[in-house]
């Protein structure tokens, strides 16, 4: 599949125009994103080490997921909405960058595992499950979003 | 989607994690040489 | 005097063998940087779920002590592991960063941050017998971690933008910010010329 075509469209619209002319906007922006991607993180971090069993022991399971559930769905879409001005900003650039895709595709398959796997699977009665079937989850899951976070540093590094 | 069978589902893909992001980190990321040479000094 | 001060202990700073490794090994910088910046997730993501329930925004249904005390050994390994990759970033690019604005707001708002913290820990231990169960904290606390929550992000944001070299040295600015960014040379030459 060629993708050029969406970047390049990307590069001549209109948020790429404003992410060029005004500096100061991209890096607002960018602030946004890294702002929304602490709150993603610690939401991540609170329910799976809830699901590892490492915190919060004395707070039920559906307590902690049905908590941090709203943060990380409107975290989400702040991280999506920022990033799409932030890459209109180096549209062309990104094409051709191996961790934009590895990006990507992680943050494509977190939003997949959680939404279709992990939520579905631990709502509800965990006796019926073995019991380190939330515990893996867990970790894949911060494997995951661990990959998002860590190759999306990476494409401003490489 | 019966439990059970989700449950299966949910950890063969676990097992894909696990081995897709060790190739990836371990791949693209980790240069034991730059590492040693820094170590050096 | 400060701004003297600052920048001859930077530049001794600089003439380390180490800094300059540290700035010029691609991976090993990139690896402080990247554990500083995904760290935020673990010091500031702990935090945010703790200042989220002081707000009555998250967890309602658990006692806001239970939150606090069941993440504070998460932030505070976050919070040391944020302390040593910053020194080490400083430590790599010594002079730019004590010569940027932004460094010095950050530097700033952190210890606004740090009094604001030590300051909630304090109304935070009345909350057993009282208000611990309540969804919506008592307006002082809510004050209290609005304000933490800013500050924290103004860190971010200030320690973000250290990146961007609007108002570097090498720029043309007024007297006043080449003291406020402590551009040492640059304002005696500024002076020169001008008086």
């Amino acid at each position: 599949m060629d993708t050029l075509p969406f970047f390049e469209w990307l590069d001549t619209s209109i948020l790429a125009d404003i992410s060029k002319a005004y500096g100061g906007t991209f890096a607002i922006v960018q602030v946004f994103h890294l702002l929304s991607m602490v709150v993603l993180g610690g939401m991540i971090l609170t329910s799976d080490l809830r699901l590892l069993g490492v915190v919060m022991r004395d707070v039920p399971v559906d307590t902690v997921l049905d908590n941090t559930q709203p943060w990380i769905n409107r975290s989400l879409v702040v991280i999506i909405l920022t990033g799409i001005f932030m890459s209109s900003a180096v549209a062309i650039k990104l094409n051709y960058n191996e961790f934009f895709w590895a990006k990507m595709a992680s943050l494509a398959f977190g939003i997949f595992f959680l939404y279709a796997i992990k939520r579905p699977l631990l709502r509800g009665d965990l006796s019926e499950l073995n019991a380190w079937t939330p515990k893996v989850l867990a970790i894949a899951s911060l494997t995951v979003w661990f990959t998002v976070a860590a190759s999306g540093r990476w494409i401003g590094f490489s | 989607m019966n439990r059970k069978l989700l449950e299966k589902l949910a950890l063969g893909i676990c097992v894909g994690v696990f081995v897709i992001a060790a190739w990836f980190w371990i791949g693209q990321i980790i240069d034991v040489n730059e590492m040693l040479d820094m170590a050096r000094g | 005097m400060l701004n003297e001060l600052l920048l001859s202990f930077a530049e001794w700073l600089d003439t380390h063998a180490w800094s300059t490794n540290l700035h010029e090994s691609y991976y090993m910088y990139n690896w402080v940087e990247g554990t500083h910046v995904l760290t935020l997730m673990v010091f500031l993501g702990m935090l945010a779920v703790i200042d989220l329930r002081m707000l009555g925004l998250a967890f309602k249904d658990v006692p806001a002590s239970t939150i606090a005390h069941r993440l504070d050994t998460p932030m505070m390994i976050g919070f040391v592991v944020m302390v040593v990759t910053g020194f080490l970033l400083f430590y790599a690019i010594p002079v730019r960063s004590t010569n940027s604005i932004w460094f010095r707001i950050k530097v700033v708002l952190l210890i606004a941050a740090g009094i604001n913290a030590l300051l909630f820990r304090n109304k935070m231990k009345g909350a057993v017998n009282s208000w611990d169960t309540d969804p919506l904290p008592p307006k002082r606390i809510r004050v209290g971690a609005g304000l933490s929550l800013t500050l924290w992000a103004g860190v971010v944001a200030t320690g973000r933008i250290i990146a961007y070299d609007w108002y570097d040295c090498h720029q043309q600015m007024s007297s006043f910010m080449y003291w406020a960014a402590g551009c040492v040379n640059e304002l005696a030459a500024l002076e020169q010329a001008g008086g």
